[in-house]
C-alpha cells in the first residue's frame, strides 16, 4: 500500500522485513508486559477505560465495561470465570484476525493473559478458524512454555487452549464462539443471560476478539499517554482493516482517524465503498471522499468500522451486480434455527438478485423495505438485522442503480468483487 | 413489575397459538413467526400473556420482569 | 352367595376400556393434527381438544383400572397396577395395559408441569404416547371379551388405521417442515 499510512504497532513494521515475531523478537520488539498489571497489581481495566479500547470483533463494545460485567456476573452468579478469544474471523472478507495471529501472536496471548487476570480467570481458550493462524498460536504456546524467562513472575499461569473451528460466518458471533470452544456446534444460543454472567457452562466469561486483546497488550507497555499519542482524543489507538481494492487485498494498521481515501490510496474518487464487512454499510463515492476511519466518522455517514473491512469497487463495477451474490452466501450463512432469519433472509436474497439482474418490478423494492422490517431483530442473533444493514445501504447509497435496475439489468457483469470464500482475494472467481 | 414477551427463535417453530390467545399483542409475519409488541404487556393483559406462554407448543414463548 | 354386583363391575371394566381407547384415539388424532397449518378451528382450540380427551380418557381409565381390581372375579391385585407381567392371569395382556399405565402417568405428568420439565425432556417423554396407544390396542385386542365381536373388531380396527394414516401424514409433512433446518455444515471439526 504505496500512499497507505501505516501505524506499526501490532503488526510488525514492514520497514523490518519480518514475516512472524516468535518469542524472543516479540520480547526484543515490545518488551516484557509490566509485571504490576500481569499480577494483577495494577488494573489494566482502568486503563482500557481512560483509552476508551472499544471491542475490534465488530460490535466495538468497550473493553472495560464488558471485563467489569464478568466480574459483577463472577461475584453475584459464581462460577469460575473464563476468557474466549475470538480468532474465528467467519466475514470471507476479512482476514485481519487471521494475519495477526499468524504474525504477532505473543501479543494476543499477552493480551489473554491480561485479560484473564483482569476478571480472575485460571483457563483462556483462543477460538481460530484459519488453519495457519492456528497453527501459529499453537507455535507460539509452545514457545512460551519453553521459555523460561519473564514467565515465572508473580501472578498465576493461564492455562490456554486453542479450539479450531471452521471459519463460517455466524460461527462469530459471540455465543456461537462460547459453544465452540465447548466442543459444541457453533451457533448461536438463545439466553436471557449475558454471557457476562453466564457463558461456557454458566461460567461468568469474557469473550473478546484477538485483536482487542493485541490492542490491550500493546496499551499495557505504552500506557496511557504512549498509547495516546495516535488516533483521535475520544479513539485513541491504531486498528487492523483488511482492504480490497481492485487487484490487491491487504491487511493493514492505521491510526484511528485516518480519512478513508487515504487508505484507499485512489487518486481519484472512489466508486463504491463498503465499510465494516458483510454486516456494514455501503458508501457513495463522494460520500467516501470525506468519510473518516473511526466510530465518529463513520457514525457520522451511517454506519461503523464493524470487521475493519473495507472494499472499493471500481468505477466499472456495479454494486447491486457484485453485491448480490453476498446477499445470497448471507442468507445460506444463516444458522438455520431461527425462522424469521431463515424464511427472511431467503426472500430477501432472491429479490436482491432479481434487482440485480434487472428482472424485479417497484413493487419488489417495495417488498424487500417490508421484509427489511420483518427480519431485522427477529432471531437468536445478530445475523439478520446485520444483513438488513447490508441491503439497506446498498438500496440507499445507491438509488440510481435501483430505479435503473427496476426497469431493465445494466449490463455489466459481475466481477466477483466481493469475496464469498474465507481467505478469497478481489477478483479471485469461488 | 414490569413484564415483558420475549420469543426464543431457536424453539419457534410458528405453530401460532400465541398469536390465536393474544391478538392484542401478536401478529404473524409473512411466515407464520410472531411479530411480538415491544415494550411492557399491560395489566390486563398479563392473564392472557401467561395463558399464551403455557399454551405454545414449544415452550417458546415467555414472560420476564 | 351369588354376589350381583359381579356383573356390573365386569360390564363397567369392558365398557370403560372400550370408552377410554375411544378417547385415547380422538386425543392422538387431535395431538398429530396441533402441528398442522390452516386449521379448521384454531390451534388453541384443537391443543385444548386434545388436553380435555386425553384426560376424559385418563378419567375413564381410572374407573376401568379401580373396576378390574375390585371385581373379585378377577385375579389382579394392586401391584399388577403398576408392576407389568406379574398377573397371576392372561399375563401378557395384562401387563400390556399395565405398561401402557405407566407410560401414560409419565405423559400425563411431564404434561401437566411441561415448563419445569423444559420442552425437550417434554417432548422425547411425549412421543411414547404412540407406545402408550399401540399398548392399549394390543391389551384389548388380546385381552377383551369383546374383541371377536364385529362391532368392536370394527371399532378397533378404524380407530387404529386413522391413527396411522394421521401419523403418516404428520410424518411426510414434518419432514418438509417450516424450512428451518440447522446448518449442517456447521460442524466442529476434530
Amino acid at each position: 500500500m504505496t500512499n497507505c499510512p501505516w501505524v506499526p504497532r501490532l503488526l510488525p513494521d514492514p520497514g523490518l522485513a519480518v514475516d512472524r515475531l516468535g518469542l524472543d523478537d516479540h520480547l526484543r520488539v515490545h518488551g516484557p508486559v509490566p509485571s504490576a498489571l500481569r499480577s494483577g497489581e495494577h488494573d489494566v481495566v482502568g486503563l482500557a477505560d481512560e483509552v476508551n479500547l472499544r471491542g475490534r470483533g465488530g460490535a466495538g463494545f468497550p473493553f472495560a465495561r464488558k471485563a467489569r460485567g464478568v466480574r459483577t456476573g463472577r461475584d453475584e452468579h459464581g462460577g469460575a470465570p473464563l476468557v474466549v478469544a475470538n480468532g474465528s474471523e467467519g466475514e470471507p472478507a476479512s482476514r485481519k484476525d487471521a494475519e495477526l495471529l499468524r504474525r504477532a501472536p505473543h501479543l494476543v496471548l499477552d493480551g489473554l493473559v491480561l485479560a484473564a487476570v483482569a476478571v480472575g480467570a485460571r483457563e483462556a481458550r483462543l477460538v481460530v478458524g484459519d488453519p495457519a493462524a492456528r497453527r501459529s498460536a499453537q507455535a507460539a504456546l509452545h514457545e512460551r512454555r519453553q521459555h523460561d524467562r519473564p514467565w515465572k513472575l508473580r501472578g498465576p499461569r493461564v492455562r490456554t487452549t486453542v479450539v479450531a473451528v471452521q471459519d463460517r460466518f455466524v460461527a462469530g458471533e459471540s455465543s456461537a464462539v462460547v459453544r465452540a470452544s465447548a466442543g459444541k456446534p457453533p451457533v448461536p444460543a438463545f439466553s436471557l443471560t449475558r454471557t457476562a454472567a453466564g457463558g461456557v457452562n454458566g461460567r461468568p466469561t469474557l469473550v473478546s476478539n484477538v485483536e482487542t486483546l493485541a490492542q490491550l497488550a500493546v496499551l499495557a507497555r505504552l500506557g496511557v499517554s504512549g498509547y495516546r499519542s495516535v488516533g483521535t482524543t475520544d479513539e485513541p489507538g491504531t486498528t487492523l482493516l483488511t482492504v480490497h481494492l481492485p487487484g490487491r487485498s491487504d491487511v493493514v494498521e492505521v491510526a484511528l482517524g485516518t480519512a478513508l481515501t487515504d487508505v484507499l490510496g485512489a487518486t481519484g474518487r472512489p466508486g463504491a465503498v463498503l465499510v465494516g464487512g458483510y454486516h456494514g454499510g455501503w458508501l457513495a463515492g463522494r460520500t467516501a471522499a470525506s468519510t473518516v476511519l473511526s466510530r465518529a466518522g463513520l457514525d457520522a455517514v451511517g454506519w461503523t468500522l464493524g470487521a475493519g473491512v473495507v472494499v472499493a469497487l471500481p468505477d466499472s463495477a456495479c454494486p447491486l451486480v457484485e453485491a448480490a451474490p453476498v446477499v445470497r452466501f448471507l442468507a445460506d450463512e444463516s444458522a438455520g434455527q431461527c425462522g424469521p432469519c431463515v424464511h427472511g433472509l431467503a426472500a430477501i436474497a432472491s429479490a436482491v438478485t432479481a434487482l440485480a439482474s434487472g428482472t424485479a418490478g417497484t413493487g419488489d423494492v417495495a417488498k424487500l423495505r417490508r421484509w427489511a422490517g420483518l427480519v431485522a431483530g427477529r432471531g437468536a442473533c445478530a445475523h439478520p438485522d446485520g444483513v438488513v444493514r447490508f441491503v439497506s445501504s446498498l438500496l440507499g447509497a445507491f438509488p440510481t442503480e435501483v430505479a435503473l435496475h427496476q426497469h431493465h439489468a445494466c449490463g455489466r457483469l459481475a466481477h466477483g468483487l466481493l469475496p464469498v470464500q474465507p481467505g478469497q482475494a478481489l477478483g479471485e472467481t469461488a | 413489575m414490569s413484564r415483558r414477551l420475549h420469543v426464543d427463535w431457536t424453539r419457534c417453530d410458528a405453530h401460532g397459538l400465541c398469536a390465536e390467545l393474544l391478538p392484542e399483542l401478536v401478529e404473524l409475519d409473512d411466515w407464520g413467526y410472531p411479530v411480538v409488541a415491544d415494550g411492557e404487556v399491560p395489566e390486563p393483559l398479563v392473564g392472557h400473556a401467561r395463558h399464551a406462554v403455557r399454551a405454545c407448543p414449544q415452550l417458546a414463548l415467555l414472560l420476564r420482569g | 352367595m351369588t354376589d350381583l354386583t359381579e356383573p356390573v363391575l365386569w360390564y363397567v371394566a369392558r365398557a370403560s376400556g372400550l370408552v377410554s381407547l375411544l378417547l385415547l384415539t380422538v386425543s392422538v388424532l387431535l395431538g398429530i393434527a396441533s402441528g398442522a397449518r390452516g386449521p379448521v378451528l384454531p390451534r388453541f382450540v384443537t391443543q385444548r381438544l386434545h388436553r380435555a380427551s386425553a384426560l376424559t380418557g385418563v378419567l375413564l381409565l381410572v374407573v376401568h383400572v379401580v373396576a378390574v381390581v375390585v371385581d373379585p372375579y378377577v385375579s389382579l391385585n394392586w401391584y399388577d397396577v403398576w408392576w407389568p407381567f406379574a398377573a397371576d392371569d392372561q399375563r401378557l395382556w395384562t401387563g400390556l395395559g399395565t405398561l401402557a399405565v405407566d407410560l401414560l402417568v409419565l405423559v400425563v405428568a411431564t404434561s401437566i408441569v411441561r415448563h419445569r420439565v423444559g420442552a425437550r425432556a417434554w417432548r422425547r417423554i411425549h412421543l411414547t404416547a404412540y407406545a402408550v396407544y399401540a399398548l392399549s390396542i394390543g391389551h384389548g385386542v388380546g385381552i377383551g371379551t369383546d374383541s371377536l365381536t364385529p362391532w368392536a373388531a370394527a371399532m378397533t380396527a378404524t380407530s387404529a388405521g386413522l391413527a396411522l394414516a394421521a401419523l403418516g401424514v404428520r410424518v411426510r409433512r414434518d419432514r418438509d417442515r417450516r424450512g428451518k433446518r440447522y446448518n449442517a455444515e456447521l460442524e466442529v471439526p476434530t
